[in-house]
C-alpha cells in the first residue's frame, strides 16, 4: 500500500514488544507478532481510500500512546454505571484491564461461560482458540489487526445449547486515565437455540485524550438469538474505532444497536455475514453530535451469502454545532442469496448551520429474486411540527427537545429488553440536560 | 483541393520527423505529441487551440486510468488506437441496402426506421439514397433567421474562435478526468450550439440533421451555450444501432446556461453491445456535465443507454446561480455481458437550488448495472432540495444491480432525500398480464416500459416512441 500513510511513531517496536499480557502462551505470542507485521505493511488508512474517504487519521501519526494500567480507584464512580432496575451480570475493565473487584458474576448459570480473555485462555483454552485466531482482511480492516497485535483484553461469553440468558449482561469499559491505548477483544457466542442479551458500554472517568481500539465478534449458531447493545460514550477527546463481526448460521437472529454519544472521532464498522439459509438481522445506530469537531463515522455491511435472509439497517443521527457524521452502508447480495429481502435507512437531523454529513447507502446485488430498498434523508426538524408544540405554550428548547427525542425514540424503542432501553434513554436525557 | 491541402501538411510535418503514407487520410496509430500537433494541423486550428490540445496531453501523460468504476475490461493500449482519421469517403460504405447486414435490416424494420434514413445509418452513400442533404440546409437556414449557431466544432473553431475560447474547457477542464483529458488533446470533432439571448430555438436540434454527423469519431466533443433567457432541446444519439468499428469512445460534453436559460439535452446510446459471448462491443467513457451559471437557469438530461458493452457515464450539474435546477433522468439497460456505471453528480452552489435524479436500471443475462451518483450541498447552498430514486430491476439470476449514492451535505438548511429499490418483475404482475392473453415477452416488455416510464415522458414525443420499440429490441431473448 504506497497510499499508506506513514507508521506512527508511538507504534513503534518497543510499543508492540511491550505487550507481555499474552506471553504465557507461545500460540498468541506468534499469531501477534504476524498481525502486527500485517498492520505495519499496511499502516494507516488515508482519505485516498474510499472507505477511510470521510475520515482523516493524520492526526494518530502525531500523537503518544502508553500502555495502560489500573491506577485510580473507581469503585464509587462506578456505581453511577450500573443498568439500573434490574439484574445483570457484569464486567468491569478499567483503561482496558479486567477488575474483578468491580465484576459480579454472581447471577450466571453454571455452565455459561463469561470471563476475560485470560482466564479463558487458562480454563476454556480449547474453546477460545476456535474463535481468537481469525485472520481479517487486512486492507478492509487495519484496525482489527491492529487490536489483534496489541490485545490488552476483553471478554469470552460462551452461552451453550438450549440456554437462554434472561439477565443481560453488562461489559462496561471504563477509562480514567490520559494517553492510553486499549485494544479490547470480545468474543460472544451462542450455540444453538441459545438466547443472549449484552450491553458493551465504553465510557469516560475521567480520561483524556485516549484511544480506544475495540473488536466484538459475535457467532449465532443455528436458532439462536443475539440481542447485542453498544454505548459509546467516550471523552469528547477521545479517539474510538470499533469493528463488529457478525456470523449468523441458520435460523439465527442477531439485533445489534449502537448509540455513539461520545469521542471526537468515532468510528465503527459493522459486518455482518449471513452465511446460512433464514437468518435474521436487524442493525441498529442513533449517533447524537453534540460537541465542534466531533465527527462519528458509520460503516456497516450486511452480506447476504445465503437465500432467505432478511435484514433491517436503520442508522439514525443528530449533528449538532461543527459536527460531522458519516454513514456508509451496504447490502451485499450473493449470487446464490434469492428471496433476500433487505431494507437500509439513514436520517440526519441536522441542528446547527455547520455541521456536515456525507451519507452513502449502497447496494450489490447479485441475485435476482429480492427485495431490497433503501431510503435516505438529510435535513431538519419539521417546522410545522415545531409551530404546534410552541402555539401550545412549550418552550422553543423543549419542543426541539421533544421533536429529536421522537427521533431517537423510532431507532431505539425496538429494543427489546425495557433496563437497558432505559439506560439508553437516560444517557440520551443527560445529552439534552448538558445544553 | 482536399488532397492538395493535405500533401502540403503532410510535407510539412516531415522536418519534425514525422512520417506519414500520404495515400491514407488516417494517422498511424499511437499517441504523441507530435500526432497531438498533426491533428491541430491537419484541422487548421487557431493558436490556443494547439495550445489547450497540448496541455491536456502533457497532463494526460501524468494520470492513471480510473480503477473506482464497477466495470471490468481489460487494459486498454492506447498505443495502438488511431487518433485521427478523416472523415470516409462516400466509396468505402455498402452501395445499396442489399449489401447490409440483413440482421441490422431486420433491427431497423423493427424500431420503424424510414427506408431512407435505414441506407444513412447503415453508412450507404448517400447519393443512392434519399437526399438528406437538402433536408439538413432548410433547417440551417431557419436556425440562422433566429441566430443560433449550429455546426461542427471544427467550423465553430474556424467561424466563432472567440466564442469557442470563451467557453470551451470551463465546465470540464482538461485536467478533469483520464477520458476527458485523453479527448481535451485528440478530439477529432462533434457539436457546437449557440443559442443568443432571449431566443427560444424554433426546433429540436439533433445530430442527426447535422451535415457531416456521420463519422465524428471517436473522440467527440459537444458545446453548447445557452445565452440569457434562451431555450434549446437538444438530442444526441439515434435508437437505430450504430455500427462502429473504434472500440473506445471517450466523448465529452459541455453545457453553459446563463441567467433563465434552459438547456434540455437527450441521449439515445445504442452503440454495439458485443455478441451475446461478450466479445466486442464499444467501450464508452463520457464525460458531461452541464453548468447552471445563472440565476433560475435550468440543466435537464434525459438518457436512454442500451448500447456499450461498458458505459462509464456520468452527467452532471454544477447549480451555480440562485434558484438554478438541474435534473436527470436516465435509464440503462445492460443485457448478455454489458456493464454499466452510470449516474449523476448534482453539485449544489448557489441558494434556492434544486434537483431531480430519477435512474432505472435494468439487468438481463449477464449485465451489470450501477448507479453512482453524488449529491453535494456547499455551505452557501441555502435552502437546497434534492429528491433521488433510483430503481433496479432485475431479469435474470446471473445479472446485476448495484447502487453507489454520494450524499454530501454541508448546509443544515438543506433538504436531501434518496430512495432505492431494486427487485425483480413480480409474479403476480406477470400472471396478470399473461392471463389476459399476453405472450411472456410481450408482459415483460409491458412492464419493463411502465418502470421506465418516468423517464421516457422526459424524452421528445417521436424518440420516446422509439426508445419503447428500442427496449424491447435490447430485451429480445432475455425473458422465456
Amino acid at each position: 500500500m504506497n497510499a499508506a500513510l506513514e507508521t506512527p511513531h508511538w507504534l513503534n517496536e518497543s510499543f508492540i514488544h511491550s505487550r507481555d499480557f499474552f506471553d504465557q502462551c507461545p500460540e498468541v505470542r506468534d499469531f501477534q507478532k504476524k498481525q502486527r507485521d500485517l498492520f505495519l505493511a499496511r499502516g494507516l488508512p488515508t482519505k485516498r481510500e474510499e472507505l477511510w474517504k470521510y475520515t482523516d487519521l493524520r492526526f494518530l501519526s502525531n500523537r503518544t500512546f502508553v500502555k495502560p494500567s489500573i491506577t485510580m480507584d473507581v469503585v464509587q464512580t462506578i456505581q453511577a454505571k450500573h443498568i439500573q432496575n434490574s439484574a445483570s451480570v457484569r464486567l468491569v475493565f478499567v483503561n482496558g484491564l479486567f477488575s474483578e473487584k468491580l465484576s459480579d458474576v454472581s447471577l450466571l448459570p453454571e455452565d455459561v461461560i463469561c470471563c476475560d480473555l485470560k482466564t479463558a485462555f487458562k480454563n476454556h483454552a480449547e474453546k477460545i482458540k476456535k474463535f481468537i485466531f481469525e485472520n481479517v482482511d487486512t486492507n478492509r480492516f487495519p484496525f482489527a489487526t491492529l487490536n489483534a497485535a496489541l490485545m490488552t483484553d476483553g471478554i469470552f461469553l460462551y452461552i451453550p445449547k438450549h440456554t437462554t440468558m434472561n439477565v443481560p449482561i453488562h461489559i462496561l469499559f471504563a477509562n480514567t486515565e490520559k494517553n492510553i491505548l486499549t485494544a479490547s477483544r470480545n468474543i460472544i457466542v451462542a450455540d444453538e437455540n441459545a438466547q443472549a442479551t449484552i450491553l458493551e458500554e465504553h465510557c469516560e472517568l475521567g480520561g483524556r485524550d485516549y484511544f480506544t481500539n475495540v473488536v466484538t465478534d459475535i457467532y449465532a449458531q443455528p436458532n439462536s438469538r443475539i440481542y447485542y447493545h453498544k454505548i459509546q460514550k467516550e471523552s469528547l477527546d477521545a479517539t474510538h474505532i470499533a469493528e463488529i463481526f457478525v456470523n449468523q448460521k441458520h435460523d439465527s437472529l442477531v439485533e445489534t444497536y449502537s448509540l455513539a454519544l461520545g469521542a471526537q472521532l468515532g468510528r465503527e464498522d459493522v459486518w455482518v455475514n449471513l452465511n446460512e439459509h433464514h437468518t435474521e438481522s436487524s442493525i441498529n445506530g442513533f449517533y447524537y453530535l453534540s460537541e465542534n469537531n466531533q465527527h462519528i463515522d458509520n460503516h456497516a455491511q450486511v452480506n447476504h451469502i445465503a437465500p432467505l435472509g432478511t435484514s433491517k439497517m436503520v442508522y439514525k443521527g443528530v449533528l449538532e454545532k461543527k459536527s460531522r457524521a458519516v454513514f456508509n452502508g451496504k447490502i451485499y447480495v450473493y449470487t446464490n442469496a434469492q428471496k433476500t429481502v433487505s431494507r437500509q435507512a439513514n436520517y440526519n437531523l441536522m441542528l446547527s448551520p455547520d455541521a456536515e454529513v456525507d451519507t452513502k447507502p449502497e447496494f450489490e446485488i447479485y441475485a435476482d429474486d429480492v427485495k431490497c430498498s433503501h431510503g435516505d434523508t438529510v435535513g431538519q426538524l419539521d417546522a410545522e411540527a415545531l409551530f404546534f408544540l410552541r402555539s401550545r405554550g412549550i418552550e422553543k428548547k423543549i419542543a426541539l427537545q421533544m421533536l429529536t427525542r421522537a427521533f431517537a425514540a423510532d431507532v431505539l424503542n425496538s429494543i427489546k429488553n425495557p433496563a437497558i432501553l432505559a439506560h439508553m434513554n437516560h444517557l440520551l436525557n443527560e445529552m439534552f440536560s448538558d445544553d | 483541393m482536399a488532397n492538395q491541402f493535405l500533401k502540403q501538411v503532410v510535407n510539412k510535418n516531415y522536418e519534425y520527423g514525422f512520417v506519414t503514407a500520404i495515400e491514407s487520410d488516417a494517422l498511424p496509430p499511437g499517441l504523441s505529441e507530435d500526432i497531438v500537433r498533426e491533428i491541430s494541423r491537419r484541422k487548421n486550428e487557431p493558436e490556443f487551440m494547439l495550445n489547450w490540445r497540448l496541455k491536456a496531453y502533457r497532463h494526460w501523460l501524468t494520470m492513471t486510468p480510473p480503477e473506482w468504476a464497477h466495470l471490468h475490461y481489460s487494459e486498454i493500449d492506447y498505443q495502438s488506437i488511431i487518433y485521427y482519421s478523416a472523415p470516409k469517403s462516400k466509396t468505402d460504405g455498402p452501395k445499396s441496402l442489399d449489401e447490409v447486414d440483413p440482421k441490422l435490416l431486420e433491427t431497423y424494420k423493427k424500431l420503424g426506421i424510414p427506408l431512407h434514413e435505414q441506407g444513412k445509418l447503415a453508412g450507404v452513400a448517400v447519393d443512392a439514397v434519399f437526399d438528406s442533404v437538402s433536408v439538413a440546409t432548410t433547417f440551417k437556414a431557419k436556425l440562422a433567421e433566429v441566430g443560433v449557431i449550429f455546426c461542427s466544432f471544427s467550423e465553430a473553431v474556424q467561424k466563432y474562435p472567440d466564442l469557442v475560447e470563451k467557453y470551451l474547457g470551463t465546465v470540464v477542464p482538461y485536467r478533469d478526468n483520464f477520458f476527458a483529458t485523453l479527448n481535451s488533446a485528440v478530439f477529432s470533432d462533434g457539436s457546437f450550439v449557440y443559442i443568443p439571448k432571449g431566443v427560444r430555438c424554433p426546433m429540436e436540434l439533433s445530430t442527426y440533421f447535422r451535415i457531416n454527423a456521420a463519422n465524428t469519431g471517436q473522440f467527440e466533443r459537444t458545446l453548447i451555450i445557452a445565452e440569457e433567457g434562451s431555450y434549446v432541446s437538444y438530442l444526441e444519439g439515434c435508437t437505430a444501432p450504430m455500427r462502429d468499428e473504434n472500440q473506445l469512445h471517450a466523448a465529452v460534453v459541455e453545457l453553459i446556461a446563463l441567467d433563465n436559460a434552459q438547456i434540455k439535452y437527450s441521449t439515445v446510446q445504442n452503440w454495439y453491445p458485443g455478441d451475446e459471448e461478450g466479445r466486442g462491443g464499444i467501450f464508452n467513457f463520457v464525460t458531461k456535465r452541464g453548468a447552471c451559471r445563472g440565476a433560475h437557469s435550468k440543466i435537464s438530461w434525459t438518457q436512454i443507454e442500451t448500447g456499450s458493452a461498458i458505459t462509464w457515464k456520468y452527467p452532471s450539474v454544477i447549480l451555480q446561480g440562485d434558484h438554478s435546477i438541474g435534473e436527470f433522468y436516465s435509464v440503462a439497460l445492460t443485457n448478455n455481458y454489458q456493464q454499466a456505471d452510470t449516474g449523476t453528480k448534482m453539485i449544489h452552489i448557489g441558494k434556492n437550488t434544486s434537483s431531480t435524479i430519477i435512474s432505472k436500471g435494468i439487468s438481463a443475462g449477464f449485465g451489470q448495472n450501477s448507479y453512482r451518483g453524488l449529491v453535494r450541498v456547499a455551505p452557501t447552498a441555502v435552502n437546497a432540495r434534492n429528491y433521488t430514486q433510483c430503481d433496479s430491476l432485475l431479469l435474470s439470476s446471473t445479472c446485476g444491480a448495484h447502487t453507489f449514492p454520494y450524499i454530501e451535505v454541508k448546509n443544515s438548511t438543506a433538504q436531501v432525500e434518496h430512495e432505492a429499490s431494486t427487485s425483480k418483475i413480480g409474479e403476480d404482475q406477470l400472471f396478470y398480464c399473461r392471463q389476459r392473453g399476453l405472450s411472456a415477452e410481450d408482459a415483460v416488455s409491458m412492464i419493463v416500459n411502465g418502470f421506465c416510464k418516468q423517464v421516457f415522458r422526459e424524452l421528445p414525443m417521436e424518440f420516446a416512441v422509439e426508445a419503447q420499440k428500442l427496449l424491447e429490441v435490447s430485451l429480445e431473448g432475455s425473458v422465456g
